[in-house]
């Protein structure tokens, strides 16, 4: 998956679900430019690219006749990444559980204050694992 | 005997019949019109026969919604319009009838009486039949009843198409469409939104119709 990255998610954060997992746009980039391709998510946990969708554009937002999700800069993805969002704003694509895991309860510490981020924290660790 | 099993096979029939939509939270109207609150941000909005497109999704949301038969029968007066095709799919490109679009979507047009018609015949297919079609699969029982509705041109065009999206049996309604407990089977949403306030009351309000799944593994992993 070289060539591969998250460059969003299927998702416009309307509401406060911080932190949970979001589903990726995932797309290709060759000689700087993008497409984008289908995946299916296995269990146990594995993204499997099926097919691209569409051709190749110069910048992620031209990819859609109306965008109603949310665009974030280019991450590198693996077929074990785990794609969180921790806030509107801030996108975590990581494959190594404990660091997912110290992510998240840096971000909890920081909203110590906000029990329901607290809560979210907690299933969304658990999450990780199941 | 014969009768349980006619009746067993209604019931089952009567499960699978249904509407579904996908979607993100920037549909959060719709959220808001199950939470009996009016919204200034109501629009049109398009939903299906059958289950959301997943083999794979290709556009993917977080929230996938079933509906019951009198999710269209309720909003006759906000019906817009129906097709069996997916008409974004041709407007866009990604179907080619290999037609002058414009006519082609002419021909897929069904109005509010055409399209109530068409889905009350398919939703009274057996089981097998129905199983094709709510996960967009062609099968040759579709025929006859497509031939009373389409043209040859149609039929042939959607025969001969592979994508799902052919098979989509789309229809779209006008913002002040209702959307209630009553028309709602099913909703899932991921385990994290539950503890939002908007998903929370929609919880209260709709008790175990509300399946939670676990986000890691998007809305095809969804409990059935």
């Amino acid at each position: 998956m070289e060539n591969f990255y998250v460059i969003g998610v299927y998702e416009d954060f309307k509401l406060d679900i911080f932190p949970t997992h979001t589903s990726p746009i995932i797309a290709e980039r060759i000689n700087g430019e993008y497409r984008r391709w289908a995946y299916r998510i296995e269990s146990p946990y594995k993204i499997t690219l099926t097919h691209s969708i569409g051709g190749f554009y110069k910048t992620p937002t031209s990819m859609f006749p109306y965008l109603t999700y949310n665009l974030s800069k280019p991450v590198r993805i693996r077929h074990n990444s785990q794609i969180i969002a921790i806030s509107k704003y801030a996108l975590l694509v990581e494959h190594n559980k404990t660091i997912i895991c110290l992510k998240i309860m840096k971000s909890a510490l920081k909203n110590i204050k906000n029990p329901i981020f607290i809560h979210r924290s907690y299933m969304t660790i658990k999450n990780v694992f199941s | 005997m014969g009768n349980g099993k006619n009746r067993s096979q209604k019931i089952r029939n009567h499960k699978m019949a249904i509407f579904s939509k996908v979607l993100t939270l920037n549909k959060l109207h719709m959220l808001e019109k199950i939470n009996g609150n009016l919204s200034d941000a109501s629009q049109t909005d398009y939903f299906n026969i059958g289950m959301p497109i997943e083999n794979p999704p290709l556009l993917r949301g977080s929230i996938v919604i079933e509906m019951n038969i009198s999710f269209l029968t309720d909003n006759i007066d906000s019906f817009e319009a129906g097709s069996p095709v997916d008409t974004g799919g041709i407007k866009f490109g990604f179907l080619d009838p290999k037609h002058d679009k414009e006519l082609f979507l002419q021909m897929l047009h069904c109005d509010y009486t055409k399209f109530h018609k068409l889905t009350k015949e398919l939703f009274e297919l057996p089981l097998n039949s129905l199983n094709k079609l709510v996960t967009h699969n062609a099968c040759p029982s579709f025929k006859p009843i497509l031939e009373k509705h389409f043209t040859n041109s149609v039929i042939e065009f959607m025969y001969n198409e592979k994508n799902p999206h052919a098979w989509l049996f789309e229809f779209s309604l006008r913002k002040e469409y209702k959307l209630t407990e009553k028309h709602i089977n099913k909703i899932h949403v991921p385990n994290t939104y539950l503890s939002n306030s908007t998903i929370k009351n929609i919880k209260y309000k709709l008790r175990n119709k509300v399946i939670t799944y676990n986000p890691k593994y998007g809305i095809e992993h969804r409990g059935r």
